[in-house]
């Protein structure tokens, strides 16, 4: 326990280190400070993972009281996966911001970088629902800053008020429901706060933990609540993207999983609707992501779809629980918390491989890319893995985690009684679908970016970056197949904070997915592995004289090889575009061609967040519109001005002195 | 073991079949059984070239989709005996497993940079999109009727005693001729997409393997046939009974694995192929239909008494 708050004593020392050093040192120290406090923060978390929790009362004045930092299960499970990817981020991110000339915004940057790190760590083990809060609001914060590291461009900074705004609404829901939370139980303690709810499960309210759902899921991106998400992650820096699709929001998902033990009494139909709510999320995600032009919003729309998915072995686990189905509820709940591990690992590489080609090609449009392969082989091959893992593929850690989500829902499909059984039925065929979706949305987004020939002139320097910025991908990558081919004892990891959740809902004896089965899973994966390589060589031994001549690829009498007539990412699913088009919202231009021979034309297609347009574009409009009622008030005038000022003031004194007015008119009146 | 020798047993007659049996319908005295074979041997000794524009993603895809290929058939059981990969839950595995070598075959494709191929990598992708459920669908809807959980499992169990004959038989036998459009579409075949077909607007899986040549497209042709021939012995494992001698199944199976290749030969002789645009709806219509087999079992376990 010791080890945190050293750890946060390291972080305060460097963020002061970091304001004192010379500019070019300054991201030297972040680095270290963040290895250094992470690697404390790994301790203390694989400490309590083995010998239980721990905890650390800190004795604080008004307005805390009594703060409580403990280390359980879950908190040890998060602190793990945000340590990697913010160690992993940062180490990118060193070699990242050397694309930007300009030293000056460094050091807010870098502070900012220490503060989130200590800050997310704070919130996974502040049991105190103020100072939660306190910790919450520090990382939203930092996180607000490191997004608008460009802040002089317009877009950015509107993506980053954006993610402001919403954010804190998330926080007014938080407060909401913890003062409702902490006024019924009467203490201000996490796990008081828990245990009353435990103990009075027949009586206490829904309310509380459907609004402190709903405030977690906006940090999360649950549909509808993921409109800031698309804005935000193309607006950072590519390794803040990472940081931020990969843990920050996952944040979200702790929140969530804390306050899990509030959802009493009805069990199962609060599971049944975050399930259904999840499924949603995930199809809705990756139906958007497939259209996207950007690359990090493609992306950022991925992680909508990811979240979909921790969110259905969630409410598949709320469901197990509801119907007393330990396997359901085990698998879901271990499901749950290995994708949130994947999903941070997959999804930060997928950023940093992106950030690689904006850094040599400065721009993530997909139709002006192709063929970067040539040029960063690397690079592709680090975007093309976590692709494969996101997609679900075998033997990576994306198939994992489904496998698990896979199994509960099977189960419950074959244990449950009909309507349960019926749900499972849709939402196997809702996964599947994700599934079959992300791999259309991924074999465009790599095919398109990084085979083929050119879609625009490159950049001459168009080369692999450093050899030292590919480091840190390649340990993540190292992660991502071992996840997938040895899944056994990262299913042994998961498996004790999900356990410890179902044992908080009182159902003993429960058994974590069996290591025969991971064991076999890993079997599978190597068998795949050994096939593969088996082909390779006997293709290589049997057609190792491969001629030498090159001719032109097969174009119909022209010949293939110019981005006049290759595919491009628009026209690779033009016909899904035109399948889903009820569901999407996707403007195009098309030219009007006349003569007999036309001028050259130019086709436009703009993808827009049909979600975003109905909820929040139609309802600002709505309040702009009401708003503008009043316009008639704000003339430019000063001395208007100072007359409302004049009416606001006598208004206010009136009121205060109502009945002394009325008093004096009635008795005036009286006299008259 | 088994399940794995005969369904490359049966992979080296299958096209072989489908080739005679349009040349039959067509009165033509067509090539013999083992013309498909011949022409893939021939691929096999030959080098391959490759074009200007590609990259490595095309040299190693037809390897990773070959593996993918025989990685799927060694999930597959021979009635109560199972394959060399099998647990809970296979088939999931089974599934994700085509689904890789079919993404290295996509982005194979557009490597080329050629538009042709970028089109039926388009197309694939798409299609492969809409037919992934079905397969889900129909051995979810088994585990809920078997209460087995692998596909060896549910297998053995489909034809026991706890199930009547009757139920069993009809609930696979609509699995089976699902399974068998799945197979086609799968496979490009006739309504879906004409193999024999010379223009390349038209054209599917043979568009997207344009450039191939030599040992890899040798690979590619024989992908086809084992791909036919897995989804053969899945059809087998669902209308044969598993009690049967070895010898016996053995020999049914191999009849189960030729009376599809004469469907398909039949449906690719006296069937012409799908408007493009009509393609998704068709599939979609397949994968549909395997709500008929939840339904049915739906049906069965609610008699049984299960529900």
């Amino acid at each position: 326990m010791n080890l945190i708050l050293f750890s946060f004593a390291a972080t305060l020392c460097g963020i002061v280190l970091v304001l004192i050093l010379p500019l070019r040192l300054k991201k030297n120290a972040a680095l270290t400070t963040v290895i250094l406090s992470g690697i404390l923060n790994f301790t203390a978390a694989f400490t309590a993972l083995k010998y239980g929790s721990t905890e650390l009362l800190i004795h604080c004045s008004f307005p805390f009281g009594t703060v409580p930092l403990r280390i359980d299960s879950l908190a040890a499970f998060f602190i793990i996966v945000i340590n990697i990817t913010i160690i992993t981020g940062c180490w990118y991110g060193f070699y990242y911001m050397k694309m930007f000339t300009s030293r000056t915004k460094d050091p807010v940057h870098w502070v900012s970088f220490l503060f989130l790190q200590a800050s997310m760590t704070a919130v996974c083990v502040m049991q105190n629902v103020l100072a939660f809060l306190f910790c919450w609001e520090i990382m939203t914060v930092a996180c607000f800053l490191l997004v608008t590291y460009e802040h002089e461009k317009r877009q950015t900074l509107r993506a980053g008020i954006n993610y402001f705004i919403q954010s804190h609404i998330c926080v007014l829901l938080l407060i909401t429901g913890f003062i409702w939370v902490s006024g019924t139980a009467g203490s201000m303690d996490m796990r008081q706060i828990m245990e009353h709810a435990r103990a009075h499960s027949a009586t206490i309210s829904p309310w509380p933990f459907i609004i402190l759902f709903t405030g977690f899921a906006f940090k999360a991106g649950f549909v509808p609540l993921h409109t800031w998400l698309p804005w935000a992650h193309p607006a950072a820096p590519a390794h803040v993207s990472g940081v931020m699709s990969g843990v920050i929001i996952k944040m979200g998902i702790f929140g969530i999983f804390r306050v899990l033990p509030l959802c009493q009494g009805n069990v199962l139909a609060m599971g049944r609707l975050i399930l259904i709510l999840s499924t949603a999320t995930a199809l809705y995600g990756v139906m958007v992501a497939i259209v996207q032009h950007n690359l990090k919003r493609l992306l950022a729309y991925h992680s909508i779809e990811n979240i979909g998915i921790i969110g259905m072995g969630l409410g598949l686990g709320l469901m197990g629980t509801g119907m007393g189905n330990g396997t359901v509820a085990m698998a879901g709940y271990c499901g749950a918390l290995l994708h949130t591990l994947n999903h941070s690992l997959f999804k930060s590489l997928l950023f940093y491989a992106t950030g690689s080609v904006y850094r040599k090609t400065h721009t993530v449009i997909i139709e002006e890319l192709g063929g970067i392969m040539k040029y960063m082989p690397f690079t592709a091959g680090l975007f093309l893995m976590p692709a494969l893992a996101i997609t679900g593929l075998p033997p990576l850690n994306g198939f994992v985690s489904e496998f698990l989500i896979y199994s509960s829902m099977y189960t419950g499909l074959t244990s449950g009684e009909l309507p349960v059984s019926m749900i499972m039925l849709c939402c196997i065929f809702g996964l599947v679908m994700v599934g079959g979706l992300a791999f259309l949305c991924f074999t465009k987004a790599f095919g398109i970016v990084f085979l083929g020939i050119p879609r625009s002139p490159l950049p001459e320097e168009c080369s692999e970056v450093e050899n030292m910025a590919l480091v840190p991908q390649i340990a993540v990558l190292c992660l991502i197949v071992c996840i997938g081919l040895f899944p056994a004892p990262f299913v042994r990891l998961v498996s004790i904070p999900a356990s410890a959740i179902i044992d908080n809902a009182a159902m003993a004896g429960v058994q974590p997915p069996s290591t025969w089965l991971m064991h076999s899973l890993s079997m599978a994966g190597i068998v795949l592995l050994l096939m593969t390589a088996l082909m390779l060589s006997v293709r290589r031994l049997a057609a190792g004289r491969s001629s030498r001549r090159q001719p032109p690829v097969w174009g119909c009498g022209y010949t293939g090889g110019s981005p006049k007539i290759q595919y491009t990412a628009t026209s690779f699913v033009q016909t899904y575009t035109s399948i889903a088009s009820p569901l999407l919202k996707v403007h195009s231009e098309r030219p009007v061609l006349k003569g007999m021979f036309p001028e050259t034309g130019s086709f436009h297609t703009h993808a827009y967040d049909k979600v975003e347009e109905i909820l929040v574009d139609r309802n600002m409009q709505r309040l702009g519109r009401l708003m503008n009622v009043f316009g008639f008030l704000q003339n430019g005038l000063i001395q208007y001005y100072i007359l409302y000022g004049v009416i606001f003031i006598t208004a206010i004194l009136a009121f205060t002195f109502r009945q002394t007015i009325f008093s004096f008119i009635m008795s005036f009146l009286a006299l008259g | 073991m088994e399940s794995f020798i005969l369904i490359i047993a049966a992979s080296l007659f299958f096209t072989g079949i489908i080739g005679r049996v349009k040349s039959l319908t067509a009165g033509r005295k067509g090539p013999d059984v083992l013309q498909p074979l011949r022409d893939i041997a021939r691929n096999l000794k030959k080098a391959p070239v490759y074009g200007d524009t590609t990259g490595i993603i095309f040299r190693i895809a037809p390897s990773i989709y070959m593996a993918s290929l025989i990685t799927a058939a060694l999930c597959i059981p021979l009635g109560s005996r199972p394959g060399i990969i099998s647990f809970q839950w296979d088939f999931v595995f089974f599934v994700y497993t085509l689904a890789l070598g079919k993404f290295f075959m996509i982005i194979a494709a557009l490597d080329t940079g050629s538009p042709f191929e970028g089109m039926g990598a388009s197309r694939e992708a798409l299609f492969s999109l809409f037919m992934e459920p079905a397969l889900f669908m129909i051995m979810g809807s088994f585990a809920l009727l078997t209460g087995n959980s692998s596909f060896a499992g549910i297998f053995a169990s489909l034809h026991g005693s706890a199930i009547p004959a009757s139920a069993a038989y009809t609930i696979s036998g609509i699995a089976a001729a699902i399974l068998m459009l799945t197979g086609m579409v799968e496979n490009s075949r006739m309504p879906v997409d004409d193999p024999r077909t010379h223009l390349e607007l038209t054209m599917i899986h043979e568009v997207m393997i344009l450039d191939n040549s030599g040992f890899d497209l040798g690979m590619i042709m024989y992908g086809v046939c084992i791909k036919f021939s897995i989804y053969g012995a899945i059809i087998a494992n669902l209308i044969i009974r598993p009690g049967t001698g070895l010898v016996l199944y053995a020999l049914l199976f191999l009849a189960v694995q030729a009376g599809f290749a004469v469907f398909t030969g039949i449906v690719e002789s006296f069937m012409s192929r799908f408007r493009m645009k009509n393609n998704p709806q068709f599939i979609y219509t397949i994968t549909a239909a395997t709500l008929l087999v939840f339904l049915a079992v739906m049906h069965v376990a609610g008699i049984r008494g299960k529900m």
